[in-house]
């Protein structure tokens, strides 16, 4: 699989070439949940919660698949305790991200720990990764500008829903999400060097089409950890190192 | 004033999910094999996410002439070919506009 080639591609010279690098990586996913954000705002306001309390769910809870889902929940039963257990299984897969950054983070001061966590997104997690498989290191300032240049378009994305209120179009049939789905593709598949990796993510391929067409479980958790199982099951069967 | 309450509630549980393996109150590394299963989180997850995108639509597979279908397909293609991010999604997103644009053109016709 591996072809002996190491690309080698200069990494960024100064922190102020790594902050651009950052915004212009997670540039494409920050225009896809542009849709998502103002879904949040609009719904939130349909919902009958006030601007400020829409505007603070993604100020403060920054999470959109927690977000609609908790609004579902909200509109049905109001705000009872059963947001908190939805809140937990929807956020778990972030306790993945956590551990795979610990290396990383671990030696930097508590506050900066804390911004890279509370910016830690799917979309923040993915152009890191896709940084780290090029240059082969971990950069807190790509990570932390990354993070922020999302959260920022995620709330003014928020504050246009909240704005337009109840009336936005149907923006689910414009195709937004094959942008998310391009974006990951295009960082996953260079990332397929070895069996292992190839193992992995064929398995998560078709478990989770699976889960999805008889809808059971949870589509997203349980295709990732038996992707990850596949791939971890192959690195040992074949004695591949770990780094 | 239960809004503000349970909103910051919520979000002290995504900052718990996030920072939880930041802690270092404890001082402990993990084990190799976990970061051994770890390795796999950013293939898996990821996949686990373009893949129904691409394939399912609505509780159905989508049919071969779906601009998902045939877009995430191209796209697949040029990330295998071309080792660079943002040429591929370019590549992606003009296959699926082009695609969505004639389909809706030969409806009208």
């Amino acid at each position: 699989m591996d072809q002996g080639v190491n690309r080698v591609y200069l990494p960024p010279r100064s922190t102020a070439e790594y902050q651009k690098q950052a915004i212009f990586d997670i540039f494409p996913l920050s225009l896809a949940v542009i849709p998502w954000g103002v879904l949040c705002g609009s719904l939130a306001i349909e919902f009958g919660l006030t601007a400020l309390e829409s505007q603070l769910m993604s100020l403060l809870v920054f999470a959109g698949a927690v977000q609609l889902a908790s609004l579902g929940v909200i509109a049905i039963s109001g705000l009872v305790p059963s947001l908190f257990s939805t809140t937990f299984i929807i956020s778990s897969r972030h306790l993945l991200y956590s551990a795979v950054f610990r290396e990383d983070v671990r030696k930097l001061p508590t506050a900066w720990r804390m911004m890279i966590a509370f910016f830690l997104t799917d979309e923040m997690f993915a152009v890191v990764m896709s940084f780290k498989a090029r240059y082969g290191f971990f950069s807190e300032h790509y990570a932390l500008v990354a993070g922020f240049t999302f959260y920022v378009v995620w709330n003014i994305a928020t504050f246009v829903g909240i704005y337009i209120g109840g009336s936005i179009p149907d923006l689910q049939n414009y195709g937004f999400e094959f942008a998310i789905a391009a974006t990951f593709i295009a960082i996953v598949i260079p990332q397929v060097k070895s069996m292992s990796v190839l193992v992995s993510v064929l398995t998560a391929v078709i478990t989770s089409v699976l889960l999805m067409l008889f809808e059971v479980g949870e589509p997203l958790m349980g295709a990732s950890l038996m992707g990850m199982l596949a791939g971890y099951a192959t690195s040992k069967l074949l004695s591949e190192p770990i780094s | 004033m239960t809004f503000i309450l349970y909103v910051s509630l919520m979000a002290i549980i995504t900052f718990t999910c996030r920072y939880f393996f930041f802690a270092n109150v404890v001082h402990y590394s993990l084990h190799p094999e976990i970061k051994r299963l770890l390795k796999f989180t950013a293939p898996a997850v990821l996949t686990a996410m373009w893949a129904p995108i691409i394939f399912v639509n609505d509780g159905h597979l989508n049919a071969i002439d779906n601009a998902y279908f045939i877009s995430g397909i191209i796209t697949i293609l040029a990330a295998v070919l071309i080792p660079r991010t943002l040429p591929v999604i370019v590549i992606g997103l003009i296959s699926f506009g082009a695609l969505r644009f004639f389909s809706e053109t030969s409806l009208m016709l």
